[in-house]
């Protein structure tokens, strides 16, 4: 009778034989596999240390520690961790250097063939945000969304504009935001005029929707403007603050900007304090 | 605290959390828009005024900085969209807030 055909493994015959202990509890890795890390960040002074375990074709098992300084600009940083044959049983990437909140780290580690740039993604074995108290575990994590979680809650100082001009805040590249409140002051010239100031978004190109007004500013005046959601809208006389409400939810994209538009605007009116608290997802550059 | 050439506009290029801000300039107001009519810059349609204009379409500067990034799809190199006039380095601004005593 014939021997039965040999299986050819996609790896060495050593290997084979010890694949039947490890392949139960690990990622078998070619020689020319390895792991890559891309990061996207905003968040200053975050440095991800990159740990994991493997068990080489001897049977002995290696520790890695490697690091990684993301972008802060929510672009791309990549990392590719040169791994020997065998497999990988486990590890994690954790925060130090800052503490980063869920919505500003987000991290995906893949299995790739090659090196470089152009390495060839082959499998994902982890995708999601991180923060200082929270790592992220590989290979058999849920693989998140960069959208997934609350965002990260940020108070925003905005551009003061030059006098006569109108405030106009932007979404940056690689972000997406949920407006939850805005706020301004205006200070008016001495030129006789009745000015009405309102908060718009647009989508880069076109008005999306329009809020407030309605209250009516004369010549020298201070009137503080804000607005959140959900807002009972009110005016108190002595100090001249006005809250007007927001629509909800109002998701912005990168591009996206918030600004005011101003009836009867004067060449001498200012506007200062512009503040806003926004939710902030990475969707990546 | 820096100073925007094009428009005037003064920020914090990094927040008080240590986050980026990224700057870009606003469309003209009206006051803005009719100074650039008077100077002949730019023409409106036909019996429309500025402040009419301005709800009709948006009027960017032509040296208008935008510091937003962009990544080259080929060599993923990262630049900002625009310098446009470049900035002016300020004092800097009043800390939010102030320990007496």
């Amino acid at each position: 009778m014939p021997d039965a055909p040999k299986i050819v493994a996609p790896y060495g015959d050593a290997a084979y034989a010890k694949g039947n202990l490890f392949s139960a509890v690990g990622q078998y890795l070619r020689v020319d596999d390895n792991l890559r890390v891309t990061s996207y960040n905003a968040a200053a002074n975050v440095v991800l240390n990159i740990r994991h375990r493997f068990v080489d074709c001897d049977g002995e098992i290696q520790a890695s520690a490697e690091t990684q300084t993301p972008n802060t600009d929510r672009s791309a940083k990549s990392t590719i961790i040169v791994t020997p044959e065998g497999w990988l049983l486990g590890g994690e990437i954790f925060a130090s250097g800052a503490a980063p909140a869920i919505g500003q780290t987000f991290v995906i580690v893949e299995v790739v063939r090659g090196l470089g740039s152009s390495a060839l993604a082959l499998q994902v074995l982890a995708a999601g945000y991180l923060n200082a108290k929270q790592p992220l575990v590989f290979p058999n994590a849920m693989i998140g969304s960069s959208l997934d979680g609350g965002g990260a809650l940020r108070s925003i100082a905005g551009t003061t504009p030059a006098a006569g001009a109108e405030i106009s805040e932007t979404v940056p590249t690689g972000a997406r935001w949920q407006l939850l409140a805005f706020r301004y002051q205006l200070v008016t010239s001495a030129t006789v005029a009745n000015r009405q100031s309102t908060l718009l978004a647009d989508d880069g190109t076109t008005n999306l929707w329009y809020a407030g007004g309605d209250p009516v500013q004369p010549a020298s005046g201070t009137f503080l403007y804000s607005f959140g959601a959900g807002y009972t809208p009110f005016g108190a006389v002595p100090t001249n603050a006005t809250g007007r409400s927001l629509p909800t939810p109002n998701f912005l994209g990168a591009g996206s900007r918030l600004k005011t538009q101003t009836l009867s605007i004067q060449a001498g009116d200012q506007y200062s304090n512009v503040q806003y608290l926004v939710r902030e997802w990475l969707e990546g550059a | 605290m820096v100073k925007c050439n094009a428009c005037g506009g003064t920020y914090e290029p990094v927040l008080p959390d240590g986050m980026e801000y990224f700057h870009k300039c606003p469309p003209l107001s009206v006051v803005e828009l009719a100074a650039a009519v008077a100077a002949g810059k730019v023409q409106l349609p036909a019996l429309e005024t500025p402040d009419v204009a301005v709800t009709r379409r948006i009027y960017e500067r032509s040296n208008a900085r935008d510091e937003n990034i962009q990544v080259d799809p080929r060599t993923g190199a990262v630049t900002i969209k625009s310098a446009g006039a470049g900035t002016t380095p300020q004092a800097a601004a009043p800390p939010p807030v102030v320990k007496v005593g």
